[in-house]
């Protein structure tokens, strides 16, 4: 792992007069360079063995409006080799907002420059689809943008709004095969928007040629709600509410996300205990996350008494989730500076009950699976994709070490207390559907494990920071004494204020990585707030893991995919 | 730092006739499912009952003590409200469903929102008003009924939203108080 400065300095001294300005502002690598020189860059930081950047984990773009020029199209990289990150910026002007596709070096830019596009009218030189991702084709106007009003509303106008509607099947671009078997017709079926073996609504286009999948393109977007615009219009401790929505089946996780990636930018540490109660509610609903998976994938492939057992324990896991804060899905419950409540009387009891039976019902859903040869022929050597062009799409998690690759930034990158705890990480041999299987029931038991251990170990004191300007002082005091009564008021309304600055924080949520990228101006607002979803990367592979298979092998694919639609369509 | 990385072990191979193979899951499943079946027919006769399905409306789940139901106003023993229209929950909403109108009395608290409405179909039980309330006056109940016929009958008025804090203090506010060192 080479540190920040190496990074840097290797860049600049490779490209002395591209490289603009570079920072380390807490600990991130950033460096701004010219956009015209973006592809010589990119070529350089993927081939470049000390640096060997080879996943793309993020697209985004930042709107100066009112600076010249305007727009900043940022990237974040990391090194799945090495496990260093940087951030690379360029700006491109408003009148010709253009820039150079990454995409012939990171097949994975296509989806996120896609969404650069809605959602900020980038336009990417050499891309080999630019249409919009998450709208529809007839929305005027790039929504992310500051001079686009958050109240601003458009008639959901669909093809035939101007009279002259021909219904014709969707296109799917950069077909490969135009005719089937004996140059027979091929036919074109649309999975989906709301079908049964799609869990979340996404629509997958398919070519098929008798049974076997010649094209596919899978279509996301129903649940687009604009997150992104929703945060940036609240003050910071607003968004936590809209973080849960991401991945509702583990909302916790995108809570703690999104506000340590506040901390990051106040540069604070929440207490020892504050820590050790994070830990815990985010494992719990990692075991949520994966019980769901495994149910839905066992429903989807006719197998329902192991769905409902696999239920039956997410229930028992959201009972301890309810009891740590009030809710079973939107959990809302970690706080900027620590975290709504400390761990309710009786848990660790409650915890050891509801494990107990959370276990031996995952051990009669693999019971009832693992051996039954209709399943097994269907997950066994089922989508299989090498390591290095799963890298090249950006995908994370189980997906990832499904095929061997041991990323798992609890290890790589400890945050919070993970670096204290013992914990194993399951990987792949075969990179299969059986083996992504195996590996979400294998974390879901070192999770357990995880929890176990977080019970035992915890330390008495405070959850909270003591820090009246990011988290509210103690009810009490604000009951009773005039200056926190101050405190509370003007950090309701003025919101907790970071100084200028921009970070990038990423943890392990239960679909792979979950990153936030902040851009702080200083107000109690966030001036840009980007998530990363591991949902989307994790999507984007689906088209080319099931072409040339056959139709029924793309629900069990999409199950292990685990696409939550929150999450992807933020 | 113990952390290992650990092959996923796969089941081996599924061995003999396809006819064979499928007589071992089918057996191994229906041993399973059996003992479901006879787990949760012992609970129903012992009348503690194993499934998880609740009879709603006769049955009620019993929620734990932080649960977050919908926002109600603390009714003080006199009838009254504790809120005094600050409008901190206003400023904190993050949907801004809560529409507060102040005005002034010659009570000891002076100040009370004349109106008081809460517009529950946008309301999304976050607790973040119940978090910034300086008075412990807005408090998220163990309440979840919330349908109505139309649009309007969603929107609740201060009248509606009060609840004596008698039954408060049995639930939520037992939390709250703990929590925030109340």
């Amino acid at each position: 792992m080479a540190d920040v400065t190496t990074i840097l300095s290797t860049l600049r001294d490779r490209f002395p007069d591209a490289v603009i300005q570079t920072d380390s502002y807490r600990g991130d690598a950033a460096a701004r360079i010219t956009p015209e020189r973006l592809l010589e860059v990119g070529r350089f930081l993927r081939d470049e063995p000390s640096l060997a950047f080879d996943l793309l984990l993020d697209v985004t773009c930042v709107d100066y409006l009112g600076q010249q020029p305007r727009f900043e199209v940022v990237y974040h990289f990391l090194s799945t080799r090495h496990r260093h990150r940087l951030r690379l910026k360029a700006r491109v002007p408003e009148h010709i907002p253009e820039i150079d596709s990454l995409v012939p070096l990171w097949v994975g830019a296509n989806w996120l420059e896609r969404e650069t596009y809605d959602m900020y009218g980038i336009r990417f030189r050499g891309h080999p689809d630019l249409r919009r991702i998450y709208l529809y084709e007839e929305f005027e106007g790039h929504p992310l943008r500051k001079d686009y009003p958050k109240e601003k509303r458009q008639p959901l106008i669909g093809p035939g709004a101007k009279g002259d509607y021909v219904p014709r099947l969707p296109e799917i671009p950069n077909t490969t095969r135009a005719e089937g078997f004996l140059g027979a017709e091929l036919l074109r079926v649309q999975l989906g928007p709301s079908h049964p073996a799609t869990h979340g609504t996404v629509r997958i286009v398919l070519d098929l040629d008798g049974e076997t999948i010649v094209n596919a393109d899978v279509e996301i977007g129903y649940l687009h709600r604009g997150f992104e615009k929703e945060c940036e219009s609240g003050f910071y401790y607003q968004a936590i509410p809209y973080t849960d929505r991401l991945n509702y089946s583990s909302a916790i996780l995108c809570n703690i996300g999104y506000c340590m990636a506040v901390e990051k930018l106040f540069n604070v540490e929440v207490p020892l205990r504050g820590q050790f109660v994070r830990v815990i509610g985010g494992e719990i609903s990692r075991i949520a996350d994966h019980l769901l998976c495994v149910g839905a994938t066992a429903l989807e492939l006719n197998a329902f008494s192991a769905f409902l057992y696999a239920l039956e324990a997410r229930e028992l896991a959201w009972d301890l989730v309810n009891a740590l804060c009030g809710a079973r899905v939107t959990s809302n419950y970690i706080r900027i500076g620590g975290v709504s409540a400390d761990l309710p009387e009786g848990f660790a009891e409650l915890c050891a009950q509801n494990f107990k039976r959370i276990l031996e019902l995952v051990g009669e859903t693999e019971g009832l699976l693992l051996e039954n040869p209709i399943f097994r022929a269907r997950m066994e050597g089922v989508a299989i994709m090498s390591p290095e062009r799963l890298i090249a799409y950006g995908v994370t998690g189980p997906l990832l070490r499904a095929a061997g690759v041991d990323l798992d930034l609890r290890r790589a990158e400890p945050y919070l207390i993970y670096d204290q705890l013992d914990f194993d990480v399951p990987v792949g041999t075969q990179g299969d559907n059986l083996d992504r299987f195996l590996v979400r029931l294998a974390e879901l038991r070192q999770s357990v494990r995880i929890v176990e251990q977080c019970l035992r170990m915890i330390p008495p004191g405070p959850v909270d920071l003591e820090d009246p300007a990011i988290r509210f002082p103690p009810k009490g005091r604000v009951f009773t004494r005039m200056e926190d009564m101050i405190n509370q008021f003007k950090l309701v309304t003025e919101g907790p204020k970071p100084p200028p600055g921009e970070v990038y924080f990423a943890v392990e949520s239960a679909n792979g990585e979950l990153g936030f990228y902040l851009v702080s101006d200083g107000t109690g607002k966030p001036y840009k707030c980007r998530a990363r979803t591991p949902s989307f990367s994790n999507t984007q592979p689906l088209a080319e893991m099931i072409r040339g298979r056959l139709l029924a092998d793309m629900v069990p694919t999409f199950d292990m995919i685990n696409m939550i639609g929150g999450e992807c369509d933020r | 730092m113990a952390t290992r990385t650990v092959p996923v072990s796969r089941p081996a191979p599924l061995r003999g006739p396809s006819v064979m193979r499928a007589g071992v899951a089918l057996l191994k499943g229906l041993a399973i499912t059996n003992r479901h079946f006879w787990r949760n027919l012992w609970g129903f006769i012992r009348r503690k009952p194993t499934v998880f399905t609740v009879q709603y409306p006769e049955e009620r789940l019993e929620h734990p003590p932080a649960f977050r139901g919908m926002p109600v106003l603390v009714q003080m023993d006199n009838g009254k409200e504790r809120c005094v229209a600050c409008g901190l929950c206003e400023w904190a909403c993050p949907t801004d469903c809560i529409t507060i109108f102040p005005a002034e009395t010659e009570d000891e608290i002076e100040r009370y929102p004349r109106v008081f409405d809460i517009d529950m179909s946008r309301c999304m039980f976050c607790g973040l008003c119940e978090e910034a309330c300086p008075e412990e006056a807005i408090v998220m109940s163990h309440r979840v009924e919330i349908a109505a016929f139309s649009r309007r009958g969603t929107l609740w008025h201060k009248e509606d939203l009060l609840v004596p804090v008698s039954e408060l203090e049995k639930t939520r506010l037992r939390h709250v108080r703990r929590t925030y060192g109340g």
